[in-house]
């Protein structure tokens, strides 16, 4: 194979490769913070290389790394230090009760 | 709580300046309009004040009344209370009151204070209420009130400095907390009488030029040809206004990609990729900018000027005979830049069912994604030519289609409440703000925000499925001694000939059936396929680049008909159907909404393509 031809099918590679991580992260936005969160684990862990274990925690989902209180800079910057649970959802989903008769 | 911060929640009546004060103070650029009802969700900003203290501020959905009765009130209760889930309850809450509408506002501020917490009132709009005339004692108000009370104008530079000083300093103490029982809120209303008349003095309780222009633009006939009149010439513009800078990003997109290009090896995967798919594609998309900003323009002064409660009076009455209550409008409103925010909007309906009825007709209303496929049908099959001496027909079929879209909301809502049974009213109550000239930087940050926006899904998901349809449109690569294009031995190719089964009574091609596909995601994303697929399959890569003149050789008007009715009501976009989920709680509703619109679809596409062919 040629340089051109080796390099065409790097950047085809790469641009296949990123193209599907941006579409699964729209599209499917839960279950890909959950796998990022799994291979994160999965590389930070005691008894990794060094630099698995930087590239694990760079992986960590957003929430994780703030530790879910939506501070945005991470611990004690709100000043709050609100208990609050990760990932907290807002919504508020319609509930239907019987009519009185 | 750490000594050098400070949680501060922002709460006041819908519309009286808490978010346009929460974007002064954070520097944010949450969403402001000139009516009620704009914030549904908490927000939460912050910034340093002048001493290094750093302070946390919540902005929180506007309430009349603690005794809430819809859910984006409820937020604001709760939070205020301390009662929300994961939330302490705020070190100190700024109460914002319309200086201009004291009457109505300070109920409010009493029950605030009834709380037992330390509360600082905001006097907004204070430039207003002095221009007509109207004085507040605010010392004598302080006073009578037992409360620092401040002066602010949220959308002057610096109109906030008075409340920075003030919270920056000490907090002041809290009032014992009261009763909170049916005789003493009844006692508001007189407490509220006798501050009025000690410390406000009002030349007249409304604006002379709103009652002016409220005779003409409220009156039960001319208000409704206003309004027509306005919609009409919001659509005419789209398509006069935006067409030399439409021209300009073509010739722009065209000229980097035969620059792009030009190194490559013709008949290259990778020159393929970047002349067939990103720039075919995203160009194809890219084009629509101006009109989508056109259009929002348009929204935002009109959101601005206060005129929109006005037409959702001017509209109740129609809408209730729908099926579909008052409080309905400003969600359905909202829907024309996007279901999502639209559907999320609902949360201000106080009845579930009508809000469920608003949320399973929203995504009729036509949204901004519809747009690019819009025009590039219309530019394509409707002749560029004037009608009854001034109106331009390519705008004229554009209003059309969104005049179908409410229409068949409005259809659809009567069928529910006839299902339904309900025979149950609600009145409509609704402030009618002053009408104020839009504020000029708030315009062009809203419109900046709508380019991101829209810049953010090209260079995103837009430009992902591109790739990926460019994969599925390329691999595998056709056989050896094949003649015909080689999309069609491409998976996608197949995929598309396997779908025209099922599409060609309503005239659709196999290309068309691929752009579907990546569609669903989000609607634009059809146009930018349709351009992939056409550069695929063609070999004069000028005309690839070129899809409106395409289509127009290729497609007959009956399926341009047909895929713009199939436009009006398919579901095409994921995170609408999403966030139904999310808001109704149930699958079932998802279904609901996704089987009706692609029923509704599917039959206005085939009567449409029959129809079109019989006549031609």
């Amino acid at each position: 194979m040629s340089a051109f031809g080796i390099v065409q099918a790097v950047v085809l590679a790469l641009a296949l490769l990123a193209s599907l991580l941006v579409a699964f992260r729209k599209l499917l936005p839960r279950t890909a913070k959950r796998v990022q969160a799994r291979l994160s684990a999965a590389m930070d862990r005691p008894g990794r290389s060094a630099p698995l274990r930087r590239l694990g925690q760079w992986l960590q989902p957003d929430e994780a790394r703030r530790g879910g209180c939506g501070s945005g800079d991470g611990c004690s910057s709100c000043g709050g230090c609100a208990p609050a649970p990760a990932g907290r959802d807002e919504a508020v989903p319609l509930e239907f009760r019987q009519r009185g008769r | 709580m750490s000594a050098q911060s400070l949680r501060i929640a922002l709460v006041g009546n819908p519309n009286c300046g808490k978010t346009a004060l929460f974007n002064q103070l954070t520097g944010g650029r949450q969403k402001v309009a000139n009516y009620a009802g704009v914030t549904v969700e908490r927000k939460e900003g912050r910034f340093v004040a002048p001493s290094g203290r750093v302070l946390q501020l919540l902005d929180l959905p506007g309430t009349y009344s603690f005794d809430a009765a819809s859910p984006d009130e409820q937020i604001t209760r709760d939070v205020c209370e301390g009662r929300y889930p994961g939330e302490p309850a705020p070190d100190l809450i700024v109460c914002v009151a319309d200086a201009t509408n004291l009457r109505l506002h300070l109920r409010f501020v009493l029950e605030v204070k009834r709380l037992g917490r330390p509360v600082v009132l905001a006097l907004n709009m204070m430039d207003t209420a002095r221009r007509r005339g109207i004085a507040i004692d605010v010392p004598g108000l302080q006073a009578r009130l037992g409360l620092p009370v401040v002066e602010t104008v949220a959308v002057r530079r610096g109109g906030a400095r008075a409340l920075i000083e003030r919270v920056d300093g000490e907090v002041p103490l809290a009032a014992p907390a009261e009763p909170d029982d049916a005789a003493s809120r009844a006692d508001l209303h007189a407490q509220v009488r006798a501050l009025m008349a000690a410390t406000v003095t009002m030349p007249r309780a409304t604006d002379a030029l709103d009652d002016a222009i409220d005779r003409w633009a409220l009156h039960p006939v001319f208000g409704l040809g206003i309004l027509a009149v306005l919609m009409f010439l919001i659509f005419q513009a789209v398509f006069s206004w935006a067409q030399p800078v439409m021209d300009a990003i073509e010739a722009g997109v065209g000229t980097l990609g035969t620059w792009v290009t030009s190194a490559l090896p013709p008949h290259s995967a990778l020159h393929s990729l970047l002349n067939d798919g990103i720039f075919a594609g995203l160009g194809a998309v890219l084009v629509f900018l101006p009109q989508i900003l056109i259009l929002f323009l348009f929204i935002l002064v009109l959101e601005e000027s206060g005129y929109l409660p006005r037409a959702a009076f001017l509209l109740d009455k129609l809408m209730f005979k729908a099926g579909l209550t008052g409080r309905a409008f400003i969600p359905l409103l909202s829907s024309f830049a996007c279901a999502i925010p639209g559907i999320m909007a609902t949360r201000s309906i106080t009845d579930p069912r009508d809000r469920l009825t608003t949320i399973l007709v929203a995504p009729l209303m036509t949204c901004s994604a519809r747009l690019p496929v819009y025009t590039l049908l219309i530019a394509a099959f409707i002749p560029h030519r004037t009608v009854w001496g001034v109106f331009n027909l390519q705008g004229v079929v554009l209003f059309t289609l969104y005049v179908a879209g409410i229409v068949s909301a409005l259809a659809v809502a009567f069928v529910i409440k006839r299902l339904r049974k309900d025979k149950s009213e609600h009145a409509l109550l609704m402030e009618l703000p002053s009408y104020r000239l839009p504020n000029v930087r708030d315009v062009a940050l809203g419109l900046w925000e709508r380019a991101k926006i829209f810049l953010k899904r090209v260079g995103g998901i837009i430009l992902a499925l591109t790739v990926l349809l460019w994969f599925l449109s390329s691999f595998p690569g056709p056989p050896p001694g094949a003649s015909g294009p080689a999309i069609d031995y491409s998976l996608a190719g197949r995929l598309g000939h396997a779908l025209h089964y099922v599409f060609a009574p309503i005239g659709f091609n196999w290309q068309i059936c691929i752009a579907l596909v990546p569609g669903l995601a989000a609607r634009e994303v059809a146009v930018s396929a349709l351009g992939t697929v056409y550069a695929m399959s063609g070999s004069d890569d000028t005309i690839a680049n070129q899809l409106g003149p395409l289509i127009a050789h290729q497609w007959s008007l009956a399926t341009a008909l047909s895929l713009l009715a199939w436009y009006v009501f398919a579901p095409q976009c994921m995170s609408t159907l999403a966030v139904i989920r999310r808001e109704t709680n149930a699958w079932r509703n998802v279904a609901i909404t996704a089987g009706y619109l692609f029923g509704l679809a599917y039959l206005a596409s085939l009567l449409t393509y029959q129809l079109a062919r019989v006549l031609s």
